[in-house]
């Protein structure tokens, strides 16, 4: 009876902390007004994304040879494109695809970024020589040519970039994630888990994770960023999925009618910059907020 | 390390080229217009009856030695298409790497010697906004401005035809100026973020205090110490964006029509040239490693610690 006791008052401790921290959370973060003013933005993009077919004035691929190459105005407030279809309409459906790309993208990073640095910074040794090689590895060579030749050679509907992009970026996390277990297994409160014989999984997830677990978080906002840029860069060069067009699409599109129409180059690239500029500074405000000691330094 | 990476970059092509779905031998030849007597050649010469192994070694062989087939799309050897395009991509990169080394140091010094006064939040903001920005809509935009609207630079192309001596060097320079900057800028951006952060760490350590009860001018204090201390920072980011030019360029070539690798491979892309793709990669990895060698030896330039040891 006893022992089911203290088993469920030690489950019960994360979850208290966990509630305690988000309301300090919250405070700290709040004092970045910039990170707060990004996460304002983030929320309206994803509205966007999730209302589109409510949102979105026009259908984003319907042509009409009526109304080609026109000016923003009432009726097309961001302008039309050289097959007469509504910029705006076309970058409300875009951000539906961009952020999710992003999103999932960052997910997969982490995903892999957090197992490897954990392995790695847990088990040290040739294993974590090993996996550190491929590491530097991946800091060193030129991805982004990599995932252009993987998806020119697969096939670029957004499954595959998706996955190439995620595949590819998670070293950096994998290095934050391992050098916070490095130090956060030398505690004592490790000491003290492996000394009454816990599985190292246990210690692994239960124990240290959620001790290292915070620049992986700082880190994933920053990559929803740079996977946002490099879809966006690949479509540019023609490798998105012309079933998902995202905002990157709308600017190789929009290559060919810069001459006449300069709101099918500016608009789509400001949606851009905002949602990059929005995940930089919400990296940074959880930054700041995760890290209240980092701060008083 | 840098020998096992360009190792690596090759397997990695190898593999892929052994994963796409079909014949390996599509990926091998551009298969546009490639008469069926060189589809055999290579099927023979690269070995593709003989077990994987034995592939492998050829294939890494074959690259080492920059052997990267033919190009039917150029009609002409895909190490020489490339020989020819190596040039007009380094004077963008080599151009816009300076603009940014100096701006971006300026920006730095300039926001990190009054931190959070009005100019360091001007050049922080406006830094961050930058660095945001994709560079290849940037370089649409000043095309649509300077070019397009103002007509003050050429859209495209890196030459003018019929220009000799030195008019075509100013030919060139003229072409030169808006990708340059465009590709630049969001370096330049980072640049001053990484040299501002930088200088603002240094100025916590101790020897600063030292400098300053020792009673050195603040001007000193700054230059001597600070700035210079944080020059190894600096040139330790310069080495990890190495990658990052030859991305930037690939973009900012593909909107000025810039006759270099960028353009290459966004040519190569429409022409489904995997072939002419792979090669870039690979010599776009080994100009990388380059560039980070390069980037530890300035490292161990400006740190005399490393010299001596």
């Amino acid at each position: 009876m006893e022992t089911v006791g203290s088993e469920s008052q030690e489950r019960l401790q994360p979850l208290k902390q966990l509630l305690d921290n988000s309301k300090g959370f919250w405070r700290r973060y709040r004092k970045n007004r910039v990170a707060v003013i990004g996460l304002g933005i983030v929320i309206l993009f994803f509205f966007l994304a999730v209302l589109a077919a409510q949102i979105a004035p026009y259908d984003p691929f319907v042509m009409d040879p009526g109304s080609r190459l026109q000016s923003p105005s009432v009726s097309h407030l961001m302008g039309t494109d050289l097959f007469g279809r509504d910029i705006f309409s076309r970058i409300v459906y875009g951000t539906r695809i961009s952020l999710f790309i992003g999103f999932v993208s960052a997910t997969i990073s982490a995903v892999i970024g957090i197992a490897v640095g954990a392995i790695s910074g847990y088990y040290g040794g040739k294993l974590d020589e090993v996996l550190m090689r491929a590491v530097e590895i991946f800091i060193v060579i030129p991805t982004f040519f990599l995932i252009l030749i993987i998806v020119a050679i697969f096939g670029g509907s957004i499954w595959n970039v998706m996955a190439i992009i995620g595949l590819t970026i998670w070293p950096s996390t994998t290095r934050l994630v391992r050098a916070e277990f490095l130090s956060t297994k030398e505690k004592e409160f490790v000491t003290a888990a492996i000394s009454v014989g816990s599985k190292d999984a246990h210690i692994i997830l239960r124990e240290i994770l959620p001790n290292a677990v915070f620049p992986a978080i700082v880190n994933m906002s920053l990559q929803v960023a740079s996977a946002i840029l490099t879809e966006s860069s690949l479509s540019f060069l023609g490798l998105g999925d012309p079933n998902n067009v995202s905002w990157g699409w709308l600017l190789k599109d929009a290559l060919r009618s810069m001459r006449s129409a300069w709101w099918d180059s500016v608009f789509p690239g400001i949606f851009i910059s905002l949602a990059v500029i929005s995940f930089n500074v919400i990296g940074d405000g959880l930054n700041d907020a995760l890290n209240p000691y980092l701060k008083e330094r | 390390m840098a020998i096992p990476i360009v190792f690596v970059v090759i397997v990695i092509n190898f593999t892929i080229i052994h994963l796409a779905p079909g014949d390996p031998v599509r990926i091998l030849v551009s298969d546009v217009g490639a008469p069926p007597e060189y589809i055999e050649m290579v099927r023979r010469e690269m070995g593709l009856d003989k077990p994987i192994y034995e592939q492998l070694l050829i294939y890494v062989g074959r690259m080492l030695l920059g052997d990267f087939g033919y190009s039917y799309t150029w009609n002409q050897p895909v190490f020489s298409v490339l020989l020819g395009r190596v040039g007009a991509t380094f004077l963008l990169m080599f151009t816009a790497f300076l603009i940014s080394l100096a701006l971006g140091i300026v920006l730095g010094v300039t926001s990190s010697k009054r931190p959070y006064s009005l100019t360091d939040n001007l050049i922080t903001t406006s830094s961050l906004v930058v660095y945001s920005m994709p560079n290849f809509w940037v370089g649409m935009i000043f095309l649509i401005v300077f070019c397009l609207h103002l007509g003050l630079f050429p859209t495209h192309g890196m030459v003018t035809v019929g220009a000799t001596g030195i008019n075509s060097v100013l030919q060139i320079l003229w072409h030169l100026f808006l990708p340059a900057m465009a590709l630049g800028l969001s370096e330049t951006a980072s640049l001053c973020r990484f040299t501002r952060s930088g200088i603002l760490e240094v100025l916590r350590q101790d020897y600063i205090l030292t400098a300053r009860a020792k009673g050195c001018d603040e001007r000193t204090v700054f230059y001597r110490h600070a700035l210079r201390n944080s020059l190894l920072s600096i040139v330790t980011i310069l080495g990890l964006r190495v990658r990052m030019w030859f991305t930037g360029s690939v973009l900012i070539e593909t909107v000025f029509a810039w006759p270099g690798i960028g353009r290459l491979l966004y040519d190569s892309i429409f022409a489904r040239d995997f072939n002419m793709l792979m090669a870039i990669f690979i010599v776009v990895a080994i100009l990388t490693i380059l560039g980070n060698l390069f980037a530890d030896v300035a490292y161990a330039l400006v740190d005399p610690r490393i010299r001596y040891k």
